[in-house]
């Protein structure tokens, strides 16, 4: 028998001790020429099959286009999520969970008097009386992709940040690695056990598809798993677009993960409530809207969908300054994951619409989200050749956004903005029996409490036209030695920020849409984009002498930014 | 050659009741262990090393449960004994792999893992795992 050279070496990961010098599959090491999971992915993709595996004839089966990605923990590797893979090698969405999610919407759909009672227990099966069981007439066969496009962009990154990017600057975790499938058309198929005719597999199908439109697998709060399709109980939608850093993929490749709203809109919510009342309440109350794992893992009550209209991805920047960019545009839906109470389910529609303009009007999302984006507002700063990709811009797309979702039409209204922000946020709590406490807020440094954060803006005739980024790079104030003013600057402080140390300030150019009349229909308004911008400044004080210097110099040593929050006492 | 009882049985029953003990032991940091005979008949289809890395794994994080499949891989070392197979037992992932894969010998008396023990090995592993996880399903 011939003996293999250096065997240890060719075994596939999967078939290695999951440690140090083996394999680690969920293990990010930075600059690795290559990485475990990417090695795991290519192994596999490799040794699957080239065609999708079939369902019986008797199955009924329907497609379904996913809109980001796809992930269902095999629960077979502790330590890693990884897809199921079923038959012929392909990632397989198991019958088990499928009936699950199908029993669930079965249910929901009883209670609300859309279907017969006792329609699940036919379907899905019951428990008698005697402690046996009958079965359903169903079964639930799970789903495959659709062809081979699984195979590409599988390893996935997630950075989990809230820690850092609301409450202190200690990092929890870092990076780790997770197997998904990357915008998958997946099969799913059905039977019967008995006949059924036309009108009632519409019926399981409408089910079915109420089931999935709250996402399917796992993190499906996270964004993944969302079909690509406007269905289920949509409390909000709008439209948006914008432009920023990509999230890096392990090749490097760029990518734009929609869970950046998601994120965004979550660590509002966390500094927003965080304002309101200690941070153990704060920290509920989001758990409760956006899902999480403190004290077990719960779904929390909406869950969000980005399907993109336009997406492209393209580079910038120069030697090892490059960066994987987007510019994208497309949807954001937020749907309701179980049935709430109509006086509930209209203050969370208040809370999710207020959250998200909050996002949109102090900030932008992903990467840099603090910063305006500097290629359109400091577009010099690249003339210097090697610099840093800083920032992103995101706008209102559409007339229906335009009209509805900009409540800050005037910089005065910025102060009214955030007050019905957080009024918002007050009847929810007030709903969920918890009272605000206006003297109390979290211990976090982003907590929004009116001790805790000042906004400033002016109103700008382009984009361009933009003061506060270069206070990002050099001084605000020129020193003049003959009154004994000292140069004012917070450059490389702890207010703007370096590498590993998040500052204290928000820079964000918002886009000034008025509304007119329509010269065809007088009595509906139309929404005007104007060239001008309000530039806003949020900052968030420490104890730091640069602080106490930069709010000196905003409050008496300059006449361009106003002070728009906390509005002073009538 | 006589008859030689393996006594698998008994032994799984053996490693189930120091599973339980060691659950029940609050000195011992991790997790509960006792379901853990699930994992590792799962993890057997994976092979010799992957078994036995899971021990490694859970090292210096879930102590209860890296000592019960340690116990299970020393166990199973015992057992091949008779049978003349030696089963290597390294601390370092690297000659572990080596020596199972067969590329280096197991130990000092220059004996190899052949292809045949690997396979005998993991048939033995099979059985053990199914009868621990019948005897979890008896306690648990």
């Amino acid at each position: 028998m011939s003996t293999l050279t250096d065997a240890a070496n060719k075994v596939p990961l999967m078939f290695r001790a999951q440690v140090e010098g083996r394999c680690q599959v969920q293990r990010l090491i930075p600059k690795a020429l290559e990485q475990d999971a990417e090695r795991w992915a290519d192994e596999w993709v490799d040794k699957a099959y080239p065609d999708a595996p079939n369902f019986g004839k008797d199955v009924q089966t329907r497609p379904y286009a996913l809109s980001w990605r796809f992930i269902t923990n095999s629960g077979q590797d502790d330590g890693v999520i990884r897809p199921v893979i079923g038959a012929r090698g392909w990632p397989f969405y198991p019958g088990s969970s499928m009936k699950g999610v199908f029993r669930q919407a079965a249910h929901q759909l009883e209670r609300a008097g859309e279907l017969k009672l006792g329609t699940c227990d036919r379907y899905c099966g019951e428990k008698l009386e005697n402690n046996d069981f009958r079965p359903g007439i169903l079964r639930f066969h799970g789903g495959y992709p659709t062809d081979t496009r699984w195979t590409q962009n599988l390893v996935d990154i997630v950075h989990p940040q809230q820690q850092w990017q609301v409450k202190s600057n200690d990092k929890e975790g870092g990076a780790f690695i997770q197997i998904s499938l990357y915008k998958p058309e997946l099969i799913v198929g059905i039977s019967s056990t008995t006949p059924l005719d036309d009108l009632e597999w519409e019926q399981i199908w409408h089910i079915w598809e109420t089931a999935l439109s709250l996402g399917l697998g796992c993190r499906v709060s996270a964004g993944y798993g969302q079909p690509q399709q406007r269905s289920g109980d949509i409390l909000y939608r709008t439209r948006l677009k914008g432009q920023g850093q990509a999230a890096k993929l392990v090749d490097g490749t760029g990518e734009f993960r929609p869970n950046v709203f998601r994120a965004a809109i979550r660590g509002h919510a966390l500094r927003i409530f965080g304002g309101l009342t200690n941070a153990d309440q704060a920290e509920g109350l989001v758990q409760d809207l956006f899902g999480g794992i403190r004290g077990g893992a719960t779904v929390g009550l909406l869950s969000m969908a980005f399907l993109d209209t336009q997406l492209e991805l393209d580079d910038f920047g120069q030697g090892s300054y490059s960066q994987p960019t987007y510019t994208v545009e497309g949807e954001l839906l937020w749907r309701l994951t179980r049935d709430l109470p109509q006086p509930q389910r209209q203050a969370l529609t208040k809370l999710i619409e207020a959250l998200t303009r909050f996002a949109m009007v102090f900030g932008g999302f992903g990467k840099s989200w603090r910063r305006a984006d500097h290629r359109l507002v400091y577009p010099d700063y690249y003339d210097q050749g090697y610099k840093p990709l800083i920032g992103c811009h995101w706008e209102w797309l559409g007339k229906r956004s335009q009209v509805r979702d900009v409540r800050v039409r005037k910089l005065e209204k910025v102060g009214d903005f955030i007050a019905e922000v957080r009024q918002a946020a007050k009847e929810w709590m007030q709903l969920q029996t918890r009272t605000p406490q206006l003297d109390t807020h979290a211990n976090w440094r982003e907590a929004w409490h009116p001790d805790k954060v000042q906004v400033w803006g002016r109103e700008t005739d382009g984009l361009e036209d933009c003061e506060a980024v270069r206070w990002l790079h050099g001084p605000y104030r020129e020193a003049i030695p003959s009154v004994g003013i000292p140069e004012g600057s917070i450059y490389r402080s702890s207010i703007t920020g370096q590498m590993g140390n998040v500052g204290r300030l928000w820079h964000r150019m918002y886009p000034k849409v008025r509304l007119v009349k329509d010269p065809e229909n007088p009595k509906k308004p139309m929404p005007l984009v104007t060239r001008q911008y309000f530039e806003l400044v949020t900052v968030f004080p420490d104890d730091s002498v640069e602080s106490e210097q930069l709010l000196g110099f905003l409050n008496g040593q300059q006449t361009l930014f106003k002070k728009l929050w906390p509005m002073p006492r009538h | 050659m006589g008859w030689q009882a393996y006594g698998l049985d008994r032994e799984a029953q053996w490693l189930v009741l120091q599973a339980l003990d060691i659950d029940n032991d609050k000195d011992i940091k991790g997790d509960a262990c006792l379901r853990e005979s699930y994992k590792m008949r799962e993890s057997v289809a994976y092979g010799l090393e992957r078994f036995w890395g899971e021990h490694m794994r859970h090292q210096g994080k879930q102590e209860k449960k890296s000592r019960y499949w340690k116990a299970t891989w020393d166990i199973l070392a015992n057992i091949l004994g008779p049978a003349d197979v030696t089963l290597p037992n390294d601390s370092d992932p690297k000659a572990m792999a080596q020596k199972l894969w067969g590329e280096i010998p197991v130990d000092s008396s220059g004996k190899m893992l052949t292809l045949e023990d690997q396979r005998l090995a993991l048939a033995v592993l099979t059985q053990l795992c199914d009868c621990l996880v019948w005897w979890t399903q008896r306690y648990k």
